[in-house]
Parts: structure tokens; C-alpha cells; sequence
């Protein structure tokens, strides 16, 4: 509950100081006035000017400064309607983040979108493995037991090199045309192995007097499982598989091999052509903040698949 | 009629002979206990009854239809699994740990079975499953969740949860073994309703008390067979077998 009305504090907070800045909303014009004479002396080297209509900081300046050696970057931002030379510290800083922000977000996009899409089709085909791990034919159970055994017994980074660059050379009609469902297949054919040991486990840790129930009233067991077993297994299901979703994620960044752009591959691409290594850190703070939210949609299904105990 | 009969049914659990030659016959309305020493093979005759425990070799008829005819664990009746399973519907089960699912309120626990194997519509499903539970005394608890429950009444759920096939015979494993003692009378309470309506019922159980006063028969089992099938006024009294005699005089003087 305190947690409750802290966050909900910071969030007014933050309401109260963006929108005074947001509705001031200064023009280009205002801006130009304020370029200190040095400057505005220059205007012609002016090199670009990236004008974002982001809420709290609402502009970006930036030009040229010639010294009598080289040509050197100078950049400001504006904090409504008044500007601040962004070359140093944690102006530079904040204004780095104003021109890496679209590229990082939608690195972001990817690396989120891969991770959802991969761990629910793997859950998907985890569970027919699972099941038929536990099935009593025995051609069935071997081929789940050698898939799961291939899966987490091989590195991901290589089964997703496999699959981009090995399957196109050896079977030219399997090539895949789009990085991204190349890393989706590879993902969910391997966070479907780790699923389905975590599902298994989970059916086995029901009690056997349920099948013997389900049993004695007259359950087969396709009904045993999805009516009585697999609901129940569902609160035990989700903090593993919150686990599996968090590592899954974090492994995303493996895409970068097959020049997938996710949110690692763009930050160690901003990396490379800027020299600046500040971009881990608003990198790592997305990665945390991803982590935070989906914990937190995982921690309240929790709550709710156990209503019952 | 008899509603269920076997004939030399044996159960081997590896090299373990746990039942041995068990000859049975169960008529239409008959309340039957089975009482003996634990590791008797009480419950393992009842689980085989309904199918939970393959037998290995014997005859097991159900309303006169020869259902298992074993030998070696190999089954000499043709008959379908679904046919079987509907033969097996007749019997409703309750267990001594209760297995409700836990996931489920008393009122689904219920409904669950009538709707999903018997294709009840899920109106005359709930009526049904309301007029059970009110018939158990725990109409308050209808939309509660069994691990709110006290054991006692968890157990009258499961009751009213095998009732709910409308059953033709119910088996009891040890109903009231697992129960405090203050909360065992509430339990046989609704058994003795159930044995008073004429149903068939064979209950595996250690109340004595219940056993002389609602069994028509009680059948003492020691070491995997059948020792005694007699009335309980004679085998409380003047019980024929001297195992039967020294086990009743060990169970009775506790109480």
C-alpha cells in the first residue's frame, strides 16, 4: 500500500512539473534568440537542427563551432523555451538521450516483441512436449525426451546461427527471408525445451489422489488434464516461467549475430559510430524497466491463479 | 441382483500378493464393510472394484455383466474402454484424503463431473449439484473453495461430488480416517442417509460403531483374504475365526 502511494507521488509529481513545460511549447525562433553571440556569429555552420517536440525537454540544438584547429560539435538543448549548452556532464548526457531515445526504443520494440512472441510459443509446444515426455508410448516420450535433450544441450547461439545461416546452405528451400521470425523460430524451439521440463515438473508435483479422483468419476485423460491437472498447475507454473521470460530476454541480445537491430545490437551500434559508452547505461535502464514490468504482470497472475489457497 | 460379484480375484504387486482369492458377492441395497488389520488389502480389494488397481488374475462382474476376466494381468472379457467406463460410472468413489480439486468451489467440484462425462446441461447440472450440497448441510459453503473447509466438511463435498453421477452403488476408502475425531459423526451422519435411502454401498472403514449399526453384512479381510462375511450382529458377538475374534478384541477394547 506505502509502495502504492509512493509511486502515485512521484507520478503527480512528475504530472506537475511536464505540464507547465509541455504547454509552453517554445518556437525555433525562441530558441535562435538565445544562441549566445559566439554563435549565432557561426549561424551559417549551423549543421542541423533536430527539432523534438518531446513534453519536458522540448528542443535540441545543433551546430558548429569553428576553432582555428578543427571543426568541434557543440550542442544544446532546451528546456522550455530556454536553452543550456549541452557539452558537458549530465546536460550532454540528457541530450545524447534526446537523439538516441527513438533508435533505442525501437530496438526496444523488437527485443520485447521477440521475447513475447517467442516464451507464449514456447509454452505453446512445451506443453505437447511435456505431455508427451510423460506419455507411455514409448516412440512418443523418447522424441521428447531427445528434443529437450538437443535444445538446452546446445548453445542458443548456435542453434540460432543454424537456423539463419546453416538451414539457407543445406536445404535452400527452408531459407528464412526476415531476421526476426529466423530469431522467433530459434527462440521458441529453444524456450520451448526449458518449458516444457518446468511444465513437466509442475504436473508431477499434483497429487496423484487427483488422477485417482478424476479417475473414479469417469475422467479420460485428455479431460483429466485440461479440466483438472493443468489448472492447478498454473500458480506453480508462473514463477518459473517468469524466470524463462526474463532470461529469455536478456538473451535476445544474442539476435545481434544475425544483424537483427534489438535493443543490444543498436546500442553497441551507437557505441561504435559515437564513441560513447553512456549509452549502456540508458540501455540497461531500459532492460531493468522491462524486467520491473513484466515481474510485476507475473507477480499479480500469481495472485490471481492462486485465489483458491 | 448382485451389483457387483468377483470371483478368485487376486492382485499381485510385483512378487507381494496382496489379494488372494477374494470371492464377493454385493447385492442391490446392501450396506457392506470391510474391516481387518491395515495391510489387510482392504483398500486395494475396493480400488480394484472401480478399475484404480488392475487385478491380476480373477473375475469381476458388474450388474451381472462380466466386465474382467484375468489371468497373468491379461484381460480375457473383449470390451471397449468407453464401455467400460460407462459400466464404471455406476460406482461413485470417495477417498480418504478427499482429493477435491482444489482449484475449483464446492459448487464446481460438483457440477464438474455431471457436465463434462455425463453431458448434463449446466442449469439441471447446478440444481443437481445445489440439491446434493444442501443434502450434505453445506448449503453456506457453496461458493467456497475446499481449503476453506474443515476436513469434515471437505469430505461431505466429495460425497456429494461422487453422488452427483447419480451413482447406483458408492465405495468408501476409509472415509473418516483421516478426520479429527470430533468431525467423524458428521461424515457417517450423511453415510447413514445414504445407507437409509437403500443405496448400495461398500465401505473399507475402522468405525466399528457404524459398521454394527448400519452393515447388513461386514466382511473381515486379514493378509489378502476374506476370513469372515457375516451379519454384524454375529460377528461382533460370536465372531467364527479366531483371527476375526482376537482383532475385534483388540480394535474394541481401545474404545
Amino acid at each position: 500500500m506505502k509502495k502504492l502511494f509512493i509511486s502515485l507521488g512521484i507520478v503527480v509529481l512528475l504530472a506537475l512539473i511536464s505540464i507547465p513545460l509541455y504547454l509552453t511549447n517554445p518556437t525555433e525562433a525562441d530558441y535562435e534568440a538565445q544562441i549566445p553571440t559566439e554563435f549565432s556569429q557561426l549561424e551559417s555552420k549551423k549543421d542541423t537542427i533536430v527539432h523534438m517536440d518531446y513534453k519536458i525537454v522540448s528542443s535540441y540544438f545543433y551546430t558548429k563551432k569553428v576553432t582555428s584547429i578543427r571543426a568541434e560539435q557543440v550542442a544544446f538543448y532546451g528546456i522550455a523555451g530556454k536553452i543550456l549548452p549541452a557539452d558537458q556532464g549530465i546536460t550532454k548526457f540528457l541530450a545524447n538521450v534526446l537523439v538516441w531515445l527513438p533508435s533505442l526504443l525501437e530496438g526496444t520494440k523488437i527485443t520485447i516483441l521477440l521475447t513475447v512472441c517467442s516464451v507464449l510459443t514456447g509454452i505453446f509446444l512445451s506443453v505437447f512436449i511435456a505431455l508427451g515426455k510423460m506419455s507411455k508410448i514409448k516412440i512418443i516420450s523418447k522424441a521428447c525426451s531427445s528434443y529437450i535433450f538437443f535444445f538446452r544441450g546446445t548453445p542458443l547461439l548456435m542453434q540460432l546461427y543454424f537456423i539463419w545461416f546453416g538451414l539457407p546452405a543445406i536445404f535452400p528451400a527452408l531459407t528464412i527471408e526476415s531476421r526476426f521470425i529466423a530469431a522467433w523460430i530459434a527462440f521458441s524451439l529453444n524456450s520451448g525445451a526449458y518449458c516444457a521440463e518446468i511444465i513437466r515438473a509442475a504436473i508431477q508435483s499434483i497429487d496423484k489422489g487427483q488422477f485417482e479422483a478424476a479417475k473414479a468419476l469417469g475422467f479420460g485423460y485428455g479431460k483429466t488434464m485440461s479440466k483438472i491437472v493443468i489448472p492447478q498447475t498454473y500458480k506453480r507454473l508462473i514463477p518459473p516461467l517468469a524466470n524463462e521470460f526474463i532470461m529469455v530476454l536478456k538473451d535476445a541480445a544474442l539476435t545481434s549475430i544475425i544483424a537483427l537491430r534489438d535493443l543490444s545490437k543498436v546500442t553497441s551500434s551507437i557505441m561504435t559510430s559515437t564513441g560513447e559508452v553512456s549509452v549502456f547505461i540508458i540501455s540497461m535502464g531500459i532492460y531493468l524497466a522491462i524486467t520491473a514490468a513484466f515481474s510485476k504482470l507475473f507477480e499479480s497472475l500469481e495472485r490471481k491463479f492462486g485465489i483458491y489457497e | 441382483m448382485s451389483m457387483i460379484r468377483t470371483e478368485n480375484l487376486c492382485k499381485n504387486f510385483g512378487h507381494l500378493k496382496v489379494l488372494k482369492d477374494c470371492s464377493l458377492s454385493i447385492e442391490q441395497g446392501e450396506v457392506v464393510c470391510l474391516i481387518g488389520p491395515s495391510g489387510a488389502g482392504k483398500s486395494t480389494y475396493l480400488r480394484s472394484l472401480n478399475y484404480l488397481e488392475k487385478i491380476t488374475e480373477g473375475k469381476l462382474w458388474v450388474e451381472e455383466k462380466l466386465i474382467d476376466d484375468r489371468l497373468n494381468g491379461v484381460n480375457q472379457v473383449k470390451i471397449s474402454q468407453a464401455e467400460r467406463t460407462e459400466i464404471l460410472l455406476e460406482m461413485g468413489m470417495v477417498f480418504q484424503k478427499f482429493n477435491l480439486f482444489p482449484h475449483l468451489t464446492v459448487l464446481q467440484n460438483v457440477m464438474l463431473a455431471p457436465v463434462e462425462i455425463r453431458k448434463m446441461n449446466k442449469k439441471e447440472a447446478e440444481i443437481l449439484a445445489k440439491e446434493l450440497i444442501k443434502k450434505v448441510g453445506l448449503e453456506d459453503k457453496t461458493d467456497v473453495f475446499p481449503s476453506k473447509l474443515s476436513g469434515g466438511q471437505q469430505q461431505r463435498v466429495a460425497i456429494a461430488r461422487a453422488l452427483a453421477m447419480q451413482p447406483k452403488m458408492m465405495l468408501f476408502d476409509e472415509p473418516t480416517s483421516a478426520l479429527d475425531p470430533e468431525l467423524v459423526g458428521e461424515v457417517l451422519q450423511v453415510m447413514k442417509t445414504l445407507a437409509a435411502e437403500g443405496m448400495t454401498m461398500i465401505v473399507v472403514t475402522h468405525e466399528m460403531g457404524f459398521a454394527k449399526e448400519v452393515a447388513d453384512r461386514v466382511i473381515f479381510m486379514y493378509e489378502g483374504r476374506i476370513l469372515e462375511d457375516s451379519p454384524p450382529e454375529v460377528i461382533f458377538t460370536n465372531p467364527t475365526n479366531e483371527r476375526t475374534k482376537s482383532f475385534l478384541q483388540t480394535v474394541l477394547n481401545t474404545y
